[in-house]
């Protein structure tokens, strides 16, 4: 691979991230697992978009393959993943690069970083916290040992940590789950990057630090200005968060809306089902609807689209042999779905 | 104060919490002493090993010196006669009927104990020689305060000659197989594939092999006129590479859980080497397990060593440790008649004993929040 910058076509708003057809496949004993199957989205810059789907549909793959993370065994076909650090510059395909070259190494938490689900396997109990934070702060911007101390004291109080400069000095095991997610977001943040990919990053968190932790990622963003692309499953977490969403099944993103649309405008059945599927406080009658059977096999292959042997408005000879192409159904809002009923 | 609803997610700003009051090893110091046992056992290692290094000082003679007159000598009885501190000479003679020596005490007279004597040449530390003792008699009379063996050497002077070689053998010996197993579970956990395959494979072998076979192959390998020191580091090898084994496994278990981490995924994705990786990573985070592993391994070391020398393949006399005072206490002879020789099996125990207790107290600290 050559790391020669592709010129992309021009589009008309301002992207971030814009991800064309990637497809990533993984090559395991048993057999071929089609992770992604050509999966397409934008990041608008500034804005937190929300990916959201069952486990084992590929969100958690498409975070790691704008960071060039995917475990060796998982191979990228094909696709571009557009990356443009600035409004108005020069977009450059992240997958141009080595994933162990140098210049991925620059973008990889210095404009791109990351958070994961479980901040307690991601510390190194050995270290302090400060020293974790200053490693990448070292890394990526400031040789200098008071100055990269300095920053990490200020990002970590930019996380809204009581008292940084002794919380600096703490080992992982000295701090609550919500403090080691915060710890860990500082970490994420220390560089000020153009893009954070949070994988589920409340999920091992009680639902009171939940909201505190969303509440302060959603002030930092507006502060920072840093876009964020929200991986989960919590389609309360997504309405909370995210400014736009795209709902994603099985390797593929099946409908991209605006986070108001997704609610209230749900145009794919799967989007539907999962919205009624969600317990509501209060309602006490009736069973809570569930998604009919379950996520196929990762080794099989289903022919037409990927969801109609669950669609309950699956049409006979059209969806289980054609697969639906993107429609566009709001231009404006840019309310995209894939589903033969709106082609 | 009335609590604000729509404030609360930030209120924890500017509260100030008791966090990260304690540092780690104070979190450690304050678990291991809890427990009484460990401490107790600490005290008595730091004791015996101070004592190690001051044993020729406190020895009253050399460890190999003979005295017909006091051949199988008891223990010497103690009083003050005069004001001062004194032991009484020996009649010794002989009971023609069961062949032994009857050793009458002679009460009139006396040999008073004298502090800070001249005697027998050493090099105290290995380096500075001198000639001071802290105790003797009159020259021509023995003082044996825990008795003396077959030939009238003195079991006290033994002990604590044999103490240098018994107490650091086996540390030395854990040591050295510390060593050998962290780097080689390191490597075997952190490579993996072919690597870790063969290392294990070679790890099993070595395993299936009885202990006590390979060590008495091992140990009837060596030359037998050999000096002590060569002799006493060739027993401190065979028991390392017999040791290395089971640590090189635990090591490697923790070093592939380790090497799954984030942490040191990060690592590897930000262009980490090898050995930053597991000198920052790997061993900072394995090094708790390393080292209890390891003060549990000394006891099991000490064992060996006196096992070897019991059999008579360890260390050799003139030379002499508790495995070879062991070795002069099996007769039925030693223990019917002249139960101080049993001594050294007490003093045996006491240390393996104090190993193990602190070894547990270790294991307990260094993970306090379990």
């Amino acid at each position: 691979m050559t790391s020669q910058p592709t010129t992309p076509t021009t589009t008309a708003t301002d992207d971030v991230v814009r991800v064309e057809d990637l497809q990533v496949n993984f090559y395991t004993q048993l057999g071929v697992v089609r992770a992604l199957n050509g999966v397409s989205f934008n990041i608008p810059r500034g804005k937190v978009l929300g990916i959201v789907g069952e486990s084992g549909c590929g969100k958690s793959i498409t975070g790691m393959s704008i960071m060039q993370l995917v475990a060796s065994v998982g191979k990228t076909e094909g696709g571009k993943i557009l990356f443009n650090e600035s409004a108005g510059g020069n977009p450059i395909n992240i997958l141009d690069y080595e994933r162990n070259s140098p210049e991925m190494r620059k973008i990889r938490g210095n404009n791109i970083s990351m958070i994961f689900q479980e901040p307690m396997s991601s510390l190194n109990p050995c270290y302090t916290i400060s020293d974790q934070i200053e490693e990448a702060i070292r890394l990526h911007q400031t040789e200098d040992k008071v100055e990269s101390r300095k920053r990490a004291i200020e990002v970590l109080t930019k996380v809204g940590m009581p008292n940084p400069d002794r919380i600096a000095d703490s080992f992982p095991h000295e701090l609550s789950g919500g403090m080691r997610q915060r710890a860990m977001i500082a970490m994420a943040l220390s560089c000020t990057p153009t893009l954070l990919i949070a994988d589920e990053p409340t999920t091992a968190l009680d639902v009171t630090t939940e909201a505190n932790i969303l509440d302060l990622m959603r002030e930092l963003q507006s502060e920072i200005g840093t876009s964020i692309m929200f991986i989960t499953h919590n389609m309360g977490v997504v309405a909370q968060m995210c400014d736009e969403v795209a709902v994603m099944y099985l390797g593929r993103v099946v409908e991209r809306a605006t986070v108001d649309d997704i609610f209230y405008e749900p145009r794919h059945p799967y989007t539907i089902a999962l919205l009624q599927s969600i317990p509501r406080l209060g309602r006490t009658k009736g069973i809570l609807a569930s998604i009919e059977g379950s996520v196929p096999d990762p080794y099989s292959r289903v022919t037409g689209c990927p969801f109609h042997p669950r669609c309950p408005v699956a049409i006979k000879g059209v969806c289980d042999t054609i697969l639906p192409e993107e429609t566009i159904v709001d231009a404006a809002k840019g309310h995209t779905v894939r589903c033969h009923l709106y082609s | 104060m009335a609590v604000d609803a729509t404030q609360l997610p930030h209120t924890t700003a500017t509260h100030v919490e008791d966090v990260g009051q304690i540092p780690q090893w104070q979190l450690m110091v304050r678990r291991f002493r809890k427990s009484k046992l460990s401490v107790g056992g600490m005290y008595v290692l730091i004791v015996m090993y101070v004592i190690m290094l001051f044993s020729d000082f406190l020895a009253p003679y050399e460890h190999n010196r003979l005295d017909s007159n006091y051949a199988w000598g008891p223990p010497s009885q103690i009083a003050i006669v005069d004001g001062k501190l004194s032991t009484f000479a020996l009649k010794q003679t002989l009971d023609t009927e069961r062949l032994q020596w009857l050793y009458v005490v002679d009460t009139d007279r006396p040999l008073p104990i004298q502090f800070f004597v001249q005697g027998y040449e050493y090099r105290f530390l290995g380096i500075f020689p001198s000639k001071l003792h802290f105790y003797g008699v009159e020259e021509g009379y023995q003082v044996n305060l825990l008795g003396a063996d077959k030939d009238g050497k003195d079991v006290l002077s033994r002990l604590l000659k044999g103490s240098q070689i018994s107490l650091t053998l086996g540390f030395v010996g854990v040591v050295i197989s510390v060593i050998i197993g962290s780097i080689v579970g390191t490597a075997s956990g952190y490579f993996g594939g072919s690597i870790d395959n063969m290392i294990q494979r070679v790890i099993e072998l070595l395993r299936s092999f009885p202990d006590i076979p390979l060590f008495l192959s091992l140990a009837a390998a060596l030359p037998q006129n050999a000096p002590v020191e060569i002799r006493f580091f060739m027993i401190t090898m065979i028991i390392a590479v017999i040791g290395w084994t089971g640590l090189a496994r635990e090591v490697r278990g923790k070093v592939m859980s380790y090497r799954n981490a984030d942490y040191t995924a990060a690592s590897v994705a930000a262009g980490g080497s090898h050995w930053h990786i597991i000198t920052r990573h790997l061993i900072p985070n394995s090094l708790s397990h390393i080292i209890v592993v390891g003060t549990l391994a000394i006891p099991a070391a000490i064992g060996s060593e006196t096992a070897l020398s019991f059999l008579g393949l360890g260390i050799l006399p003139p030379a002499v440790s508790w495995g070879v005072m062991v070795r002069d206490a099996q007769t039925i002879e030693a223990i019917t008649t002249y139960p101080w020789m049993l001594l050294p099996v007490l003093v045996l125990i006491i240390t393996v004993l104090s190993f193990y207790l602190l070894g547990d107290g270790i294991r307990d600290a260094v993970d306090p929040y379990a």
